[in-house]
């Protein structure tokens, strides 16, 4: 059965996806699944659930305590319409964008609309703490979220894209979860002809090596995205989280430590990222994290 | 060859947004196109830009230099301003002000 329960801690929430992940992967579309119990909602526990529910439109009841807030954040489906998008104090829904059949022209000016539409929303609604605004400043959310959202446009060929944004004041923290159906890290880099075997194989190359899927003048360049947005998020004034997941591979860094992890039971087609970025105790320069 | 020409993002892609570095491929494509000498990029509206897109929108520059025409931005606010004359810097000089963070490193299965 689905189960989440109260954690902040992202390895336990990690285990936790992963079980979930093996028990919806088990389910074919329009079958109806158990929901044992949802808790807490982190944008990383709740974002793939909601992909895999809305893509095989898998049925469900659900009365516990989190359901109105479960409604609230337009789970599973999600929000589609970025002209339509009603976020609350401390969150962005869930946002649903269809990438599929699109062309080029317009599947790129729906990604910066998506970048555009979650500053906005960060800047009016989700984080009142006009200190967290001030001390962090816009710029490092819109940083962060463009490299991401470039990766996704770049090297994913997803068919569909997933956001999901909580404040939690208490913690003075903001989560983001932006995830992709596309080929993953590894898929990516296959396709760009370099020697890469499994998934965690590929996360590991990704982040120590800084292998990437860009070639320029036949040559292959180093990926600095992922640097870049791990640097500017798990630094000593932000002490935040990055989470990168692709096929059955995880990457976690905090301040203190890298951890490279191997799900047993469970994989996700495509690429999972999760970044939560803490209320620095003074002015952020994100510039000096920044590499190219 | 005229003069100058004008490309004016917003109008491309209805966003305050350029994430990309396929939003930069396609503004150079474009001003290879104009067939002008000289091309401004014009970023009335626009409210973020990203590395990526500056660090390409620097290639193209530079391709375009080499076939004499020059790509100049008008209209950039300072904070943006800011970043593509730090994506230039950087392109020389590779290693951020911060060292990479020196944390340990752990393998799990879970």
């Amino acid at each position: 059965m689905l189960r989440i329960t109260k954690s902040y801690n992202t390895i336990i929430r990690l285990k936790e996806l992963s079980e979930n992940l093996r028990y919806l992967s088990a389910f074919n579309e329009k079958d109806a699944i158990e929901i044992e119990r949802i808790d807490f909602v982190t944008p990383l526990s709740i974002t793939p659930v909601s992909a895999i529910i809305s893509e095989k439109q898998l049925l469900y009841k659900f009365g516990g305590e989190t359901s109105s807030y479960l409604n609230v954040i337009q789970f599973p489906h999600g929000v589609g319409d970025l002209q339509n998008v009603d976020s609350g104090h401390t969150y962005i829904p869930i946002i649903h964008l269809s990438l599929e059949n699109l062309p080029p022209i317009e599947r790129t000016t729906l990604l910066s609309q998506l970048h555009s539409l979650f500053l906005q929303l960060l800047r009016e609604n989700i984080i009142a703490n006009e200190e967290f605004i001030h001390l962090i400043t816009n710029n490092t959310f819109g940083f962060v979220m463009s490299e991401m959202l470039d990766n996704i446009e770049q090297h994913s060929h997803a068919k569909n894209v997933y956001l999901f944004a909580q404040y939690w004041a208490n913690q003075n923290a903001c989560e983001v979860c932006l995830l992709d159906d596309g080929i993953g890290l590894l898929g990516s880099l296959q396709q760009a002809g370099r020697d890469v075997y499994s998934h965690i194989e590929a996360v590991q190359k990704v982040i120590d090596l800084g292998l990437s899927a860009k070639t320029e003048h036949g040559e292959i360049i180093r990926g600095t995205g992922i640097k870049s947005t791990r640097r500017a998020i798990t630094n000593h004034q932000i002490k935040g989280e990055f989470l990168l997941m692709s096929g059955n591979g995880a990457f976690l860094q905090t301040e203190a430590k890298k951890q490279f992890i191997t799900l047993q039971s469970a994989q996700w087609k495509g690429t999972i990222v999760m970044m939560k970025l803490h209320k620095p105790l003074e002015l952020f320069d994100l510039y000096n994290y920044i590499a190219i | 060859m005229k003069s100058e020409e004008v490309i004016r993002p917003f109008d491309l892609y209805k966003s305050v947004s350029l994430i990309s570095r396929q939003m930069a491929k396609d503004i150079y494509l474009l001003a290879l196109r104009m067939n002008q000498r000289e091309v401004m990029v014009d970023f009335e509206n626009i409210q973020f830009a990203g590395r990526s897109f500056f660090n390409e929108m620097y290639n193209a520059q530079m391709v375009l230099h080499d076939k004499n025409i020059s790509l100049r931005f008008i209209n950039l606010s300072p904070p943006l301003f800011s970043l593509y004359e730090m994506v230039k810097q950087l392109r020389d000089n590779k290693s951020p002000k911060e060292s990479d963070l020196p944390a340990d490193t752990e393998h799990l299965t879970i």
